[in-house]
């Protein structure tokens, strides 16, 4: 199991190596713009061929390339009710606090639980490197934090329970 | 001589494919899904079909023989190959078989493969 988990992040790895070449591109629609075409979508000529690595049906990678922009939308692995709900609330949790960490969207896309958008301006003001180790160890990561989650719910619950149920005997 | 539909093709090319999987010829049947594929038409239901087609020849594969099948192709057939193993992770239950392409192919041509992946919409 730990092998595919490697092999997976290598191969995301390397797709966002290949699709993080960005360079500025004015919106060609409307004067005087500079849009993330990835968001925009106005011109398919500047849009990459969006491109899935997977590792199970649940555990996926999006990753959509433009010209002057790039979008990750990640899947993270939920095995049950309790996974899903924590991982909703921590997608919202980091999703709401977007504006600080600069390249995550203040929504992630349909289908996937959470979304980075990285444009040529970041790419420009962070080193390239830097950014893609940023999101595969935010990858790598993720799901030890949701694990970790869990277990501090299930150890709760045990506490109250126990309280709770000291009263009746 | 009738003309075939492009869905006719894409299950003539499977039901070949198909027979060479089932002769273990694994090299022969990338080669003949790369002559097939893409498919010459515009619709995303004949173009799943032969993404599917491809797909089951890459899952069909022993994982020893992936380094062998890669280097008995050109450069345009691996291209489309691992343009075909992210169209097949997009859809697949299970996809160990399809990193391990991934990476094989990785290590044969480097970075360059994955970035004619990102160039061609065709698939």
């Amino acid at each position: 199991m730990a092998q595919t988990l490697k092999t997976y992040l290598t191969a995301i790895r390397a797709t966002l190596d290949a699709a993080l070449c960005l360079r500025n591109f004015a919106s060609q629609m409307v004067e005087r713009h500079n849009k993330p075409e990835v968001e925009a979508r106005l011109n398919k000529e500047l849009l990459l061929q969006p491109l899935v690595v997977a590792r199970n049906e649940t555990e996926k990678t999006l990753i959509e390339g433009s010209i002057n922009s790039l979008r990750v939308s990640i899947c993270i692995k939920q095995s049950d009710q309790m996974d899903e709900f924590l991982v909703d609330r921590f997608s919202r949790f980091l999703a709401q606090r977007a504006e600080e960490f600069v390249i995550l969207r203040r929504t992630a896309c349909k289908g996937y639980d959470i979304s980075f958008l990285i444009t040529n301006f970041h790419v420009e003001t962070m080193k390239r490197d830097e950014l893609i180790e940023f999101i595969m160890h935010f990858m790598a990561e993720v799901n030890s934090e949701i694990s970790i989650m869990k277990l501090a719910v299930n150890a709760r619950a045990r506490v109250v329970a126990n309280t709770f149920l000291k009263e009746f005997v | 001589m009738p003309k075939i539909s492009a869905v006719e093709h894409v299950e003539e090319a499977a039901e070949r494919t198909q027979d060479l999987i089932g002769a273990s010829n694994w090299n022969a049947a990338i080669q003949h899904c790369c002559e097939v594929c893409p498919p010459k038409s515009k619709e995303a239901h004949i173009r799943a079909l032969a993404g599917g087609v491809f797909g089951s020849v890459l899952q069909a594969v022993p994982s020893d023989q992936i380094a062998d099948v890669i280097a008995a192709l050109d450069t345009p057939q691996k291209t489309l190959v691992m343009k075909y193993t992210y169209k097949a992770m997009g859809s697949s239950e299970e996809c160990a078989k399809l990193l391990k392409w991934h990476g094989a192919l990785m290590a044969d041509s480097g970075r360059g493969i994955i970035c004619r992946a990102l160039a061609d919409r065709k698939i």
